[in-house]
C-alpha cells in the first residue's frame, strides 16, 4: 500500500468479476484496479475499456509479480486457484479468489497452507452468496434452541447449469458444454454442491462421513467448436451424511429434474423444525404443539448482503478479519467435495476430515 | 380343489387379520373361518367370539393337525413367518402369509424354496395397501412413455410428529420380532419394484433417534431398529432413486413421491393425489383419478380364486417378498458397513 491506496489487478475477469468484484472493488474508497490479465490480450483490453484500468498484461505472471500492485483478484476457473494464489502469496500479495476454492481438496490444504506461511497477508475465498440474507437469523434460531437437538437435515437444490433456457427445467441435451462440465477446468466440484454444503456448514458444522451416488444424465454435448465431449461431472448427485454434530442429511443436486424448481433446505429438530425455500429466500418454522409451518420474518439489522470486496479491503487494512469466507471453511468443503467424488466412485462411506 | 369348501385356520389374530383378513374371507362364497389360534387361548377366545369362529386351539401346531382345515391365514409378526409356512406347507395346507414376509432374506428363500416343493398348494402374502389408490393411473402413464426415460425418483415416507422419546416399544421396534424390517421400508420398495423394477445397488444410512423405550413391563430396554433411515439405489434402468423415511420429522411434508424423466415428471402428494407435467408445460397439473377406477383390495378374493384355480397369485406371490426381503437386508447391511451393497443377494 502507498498512501494507503490499495492497488489491485485482475487475473481472469469473467462473468462475477464484471458483475461483482471490479464493480465493488471500485466502490471502496482508496482501492485502485490498477490491473488485468485476461485469457487473452483482446478480451482483456475490452475489460479495461469497461472498467478504465490502465494497464492490461499479456499473461499472469507479469501481473503478479509487478511492484505497483497489492493484491491479486483471482476470477480464473478452479484449474488455476492454486497455482495463482501460490503465485501470489510468494509475490507478496493479497489474494481473493473466486469459489469454488480448488479442483480438489489436496490443491486447498496447499493453498491453506501457502497463506498461513504469509500470516501478513490477507487470503480469502469468494463466499457462497444465496443466503447471505437469512443466515443470521437461521444462527440464532439454532443457537437459542429452537430446533432441540437436530436429527435431519434434508437440501433439495435444482441446478440452472447444463441448461439452454434456465426456465426449461427437462433435462436438455442440446445445452453446450459448459466450463462447469468439463473436469479439466471444474475438477471435482459440480453444480452447487459446495456452494450450498458451505451455507449449510454454516448453521450445523460440517460432515463426518459421507455416501452418495451420482449420474451423469447427458453423457455428451457440443463445445463451442462443435465438437461432441463426454461428461464426467455429474448432473444428478444424491448424498448421504453423518454430521458431527449428530444429525443425518440428506443432500440432492439436479439439473435434469423437469418442473422441480427452486431450493429447499429442512433442519429437523427434537423441538421444532426450520424450512428455508428459494430463490428468492422465505424462512418458515414450526415446534412441537404447532399444527404447521409459519413465515418466519427476517429482521432488517439480521439481513446480511454481499460485501465480499469490502471485506478484502477492511482485512487488508486490519479492520476486520475474514469470515466470508477464510481458506480453512474452504478447505472443509473442497474435501467434502472430493468426499461425494470418491464415495460415487467406490461405493463406500468416506470418512471426514479427509 | 374347484368344488371342496375352504376352510380356513387363523393363525396369530392381529388388526390386520380383524380388519382386513377376517372380512376378507367372510365375503368368499363356500369359505368357513373354522379355527384360530392366537398367542393365548384366552385371546383367541375374544377373536372367536367376536367373528363366530366355532374352535379355538392354544397351540397353533394343534391348528394344523386339524385335518378339516385346508389353508391357513397367518397373521403373527415376522419372527414366525417362516416356522408356520413349512408346518403348514408339510400339512397340505394352502398359506397367505402376512406381510413383511420375513425376518431376514435368508428366511425369505427358504420359505419360496418350500412354496416350490409344494406346487400343489397355494402360497401369496399380503400386499402393501400403501398404493392401490394410485395405482392403475400411475402404471397406465408408466406405460404410455409419459416420463420418457426415467432417469431419478424421490419418495419420503414421513411421520409429521417430533420424536417421541421414551415411547412405548412397538414390535416394529424389536429386532427379535421384526428382523431387518425396518420403517415401512418393505412396503415402498415393493410399490416401488412393481412401477419401475427392481434395484441393482444400495447404499444406506440409519439413526436410532430414539435408542430406548419402555417395553409392556414397563422396563427400559434399547432399540437396535433405526427410526430414520435414507436408502439411495440404482436402478436396473440406471436411474437412481433416494428415499427418506422417519418416524422423527416433525412437521414435515409427509409422504411424497417424485418421478423425473428425460420427458416428463409424475408426482404423488400428500393425500395420494397425482399431479404431473411434460416438457413444455410451466408447472405439474392434477392428474384425475376417479374413486370408481382406483383398484381395490381384493387379497383373500385372490387367494381363494388361486386356491380354485380361477387365476394365478400375483399380489403378492413369494418371489416378490424375495425380492424386498433381499432389499431391506441389503438396506440393512449397507447401514451397518458403509458400503454399498449390490443385488440379488
Amino acid at each position: 500500500m502507498t498512501n494507503g491506496i490499495v492497488r489491485v489487478g485482475l487475473v481472469g475477469a469473467g462473468g462475477n468479476t464484471r458483475l461483482r468484484h471490479a464493480p465493488g472493488l471500485r466502490a471502496q474508497d482508496g482501492v485502485e484496479i490498477v490491473s488485468v490479465a485476461n485469457r487473452s490480450r483482446e478480451s482483456g483490453e475490452r475489460f479495461a475499456g469497461e472498467f478504465e484500468i490502465p494497464k492490461v498484461y499479456d499473461n499472469w505472471v507479469d501481473l503478479i509479480n509487478a511492484d505497483d500492485t497489492d493484491a491479486i483478484c483471482i476470477g480464473t476457473w478452479p484449474y488455476m486457484h492454486r497455482t495463482l494464489t501460490l503465485a501470489a502469496l510468494a509475490a507478496n500479495k493479497h489474494v481473493l479468489c473466486e469459489a469454488r476454492m480448488a479442483m480438489n481438496a489436496k490443491e486447498a490444504h496447499d493453498m491453506l497452507d501457502a497463506s498461513r506461511l504469509k500470516p501478513n497477508l490477507v487470503a480469502q475465498i469468494v463466499p457462497a452468496p444465496s443466503t447471505l440474507d437469512v443466515d443470521a437469523t437461521i444462527q440464532d434460531m439454532i443457537a437459542d434452541g429452537y430446533l432441540g437437538e437436530i436429527l435431519a437435515i434434508k437440501l433439495r437444490v435444482s441446478n440452472t447449469e447444463g441448461r439452454a433456457n434456465r426456465n426449461e427445467t427437462f433435462a436438455d441435451t442440446e445445452a453446450p458444454f459448459h466450463w462447469r462440465q468439463n473436469q479439466l477446468l471444474s475438477g471435482y466440484n459440480a453444480m452447487s454442491m459446495g456452494i450450498w454444503y458451505e451455507q449449510l456448514m454454516r448453521y450445523v458444522g460440517p460432515a463426518s462421513k459421507v455416501s452418495a451416488m451420482t449420474k451423469v444424465c447427458i453423457k455428451q454435448r457440443l463445445d463451442e467448436n462443435g465438437i461432441l465431449r463426454s461428461v464426467s461431472v455429474p448432473d444428478h448427485i444424491n448424498v448421504l451424511c453423518e454430521m458431527a454434530c449428530g444429525a443425518q442429511a440428506e443432500l440432492s443436486w439436479s439439473s435434469v429434474s423437469g418442473l422441480q424448481k427452486g431450493n429447499e433446505l429442512w433442519l429437523l429438530g427434537t423441538e421444532g423444525t426450520v424450512n428455508l425455500r428459494g430463490a428468492p429466500n422465505v424462512l418458515y418454522g414450526g415446534c412441537k404443539g404447532d399444527a404447521e409451518l409459519t413465515e418466519i420474518p427476517i429482521p432488517p439489522e439480521k439481513k446480511g448482503a454481499w460485501r465480499v470486496e469490502e471485506e478484502w479491503i477492511n482485512a487488508i487494512r486490519g479492520e476486520e478479519q475474514i469470515t466470508r469466507t477464510p481458506f480453512d471453511v474452504g478447505v472443509q468443503y473442497m474435501e467434502f467435495t472430493e468426499a461425494v467424488a470418491r464415495s460415487s466412485q467406490t461405493g463406500q462411506a468416506i470418512s471426514l476430515p479427509l | 380343489m374347484p368344488d371342496e369348501e375352504i376352510r380356513v385356520g387363523l393363525m396369530g389374530a392381529g388388526g390386520n387379520v380383524r380388519n382386513r383378513h377376517i372380512p376378507g374371507f367372510q365375503g368368499v362364497n363356500d369359505l368357513s373361518i373354522v379355527a384360530v389360534a392366537n398367542r393365548s387361548m384366552e385371546s383367541g377366545r375374544v377373536i372367536a367370539d367376536q367373528f363366530n369362529i366355532p374352535q379355538v386351539y392354544g397351540d397353533w401346531r394343534e391348528l394344523l393337525d386339524d385335518e378339516s382345515i385346508n389353508a391357513v391365514c397367518i397373521g403373527t409378526w415376522p419372527y414366525m413367518h417362516l416356522t408356520m409356512t413349512r408346518a403348514a406347507l408339510e400339512k397340505g395346507k394352502h398359506v397367505l402369509t402376512e406381510a413383511r414376509m420375513a425376518s431376514t432374506a435368508e428366511e425369505a428363500r427358504e420359505m419360496l424354496k418350500l412354496s416350490r416343493r409344494h406346487p400343489d398348494l397355494v402360497t401369496m402374502l399380503t400386499p402393501t395397501s400403501t398404493a392401490y389408490r394410485v395405482d392403475r393411473v400411475i402404471r397406465g402413464m408408466l406405460d404410455e412413455g409419459y416420463l420418457g426415460e426415467l432417469l431419478s425418483v424421490e419418495v419420503h415416507a414421513l411421520q409429521t410428529g417430533f420424536a417421541d422419546r421414551m415411547g412405548d416399544l412397538h414390535w416394529r421396534h424389536d429386532w427379535e420380532m421384526s428382523g431387518y424390517n425396518t420403517l415401512n421400508i418393505g412396503a415402498q420398495y415393493e410399490t416401488m419394484s412393481s412401477w419401475l423394477g427392481r434395484a441393482n445397488r444400495v447404499m444406506a444410512m440409519g439413526k436410532t433417534h430414539v435408542p430406548y423405550r419402555r417395553n409392556g413391563s414397563g422396563e427400559i430396554v434399547s432399540v437396535g431398529i433405526p427410526d430414520h433411515l435414507d436408502v439411495m439405489y440404482e436402478l436396473a434402468t440406471g436411474a437412481q432413486v433416494h428415499m427418506r423415511f422417519s418416524a422423527t420429522t416433525g412437521l414435515s411434508t409427509g409422504n411424497q413421491i417424485w418421478m423425473y424423466g428425460t420427458e416428463g415428471t409424475i408426482h404423488i402428494g400428500p393425500g395420494a393425489a397425482i399431479f404431473a407435467g411434460r416438457r413444455g408445460d410451466s408447472q405439474l397439473t392434477e392428474v384425475l383419478n376417479p374413486e370408481d377406477q382406483q383398484a381395490g383390495y381384493r387379497v383373500e378374493e385372490e387367494f381363494t380364486n388361486a386356491i380354485r384355480g380361477l387365476e394365478q397369485v400375483k399380489h403378492n406371490s413369494f418371489e416378490i417378498g424375495v425380492h424386498y426381503m433381499e432389499w431391506t437386508e441389503a438396506v440393512a447391511r449397507s447401514v451397518q458397513t458403509g458400503q454399498s451393497v449390490n443385488l440379488p443377494l
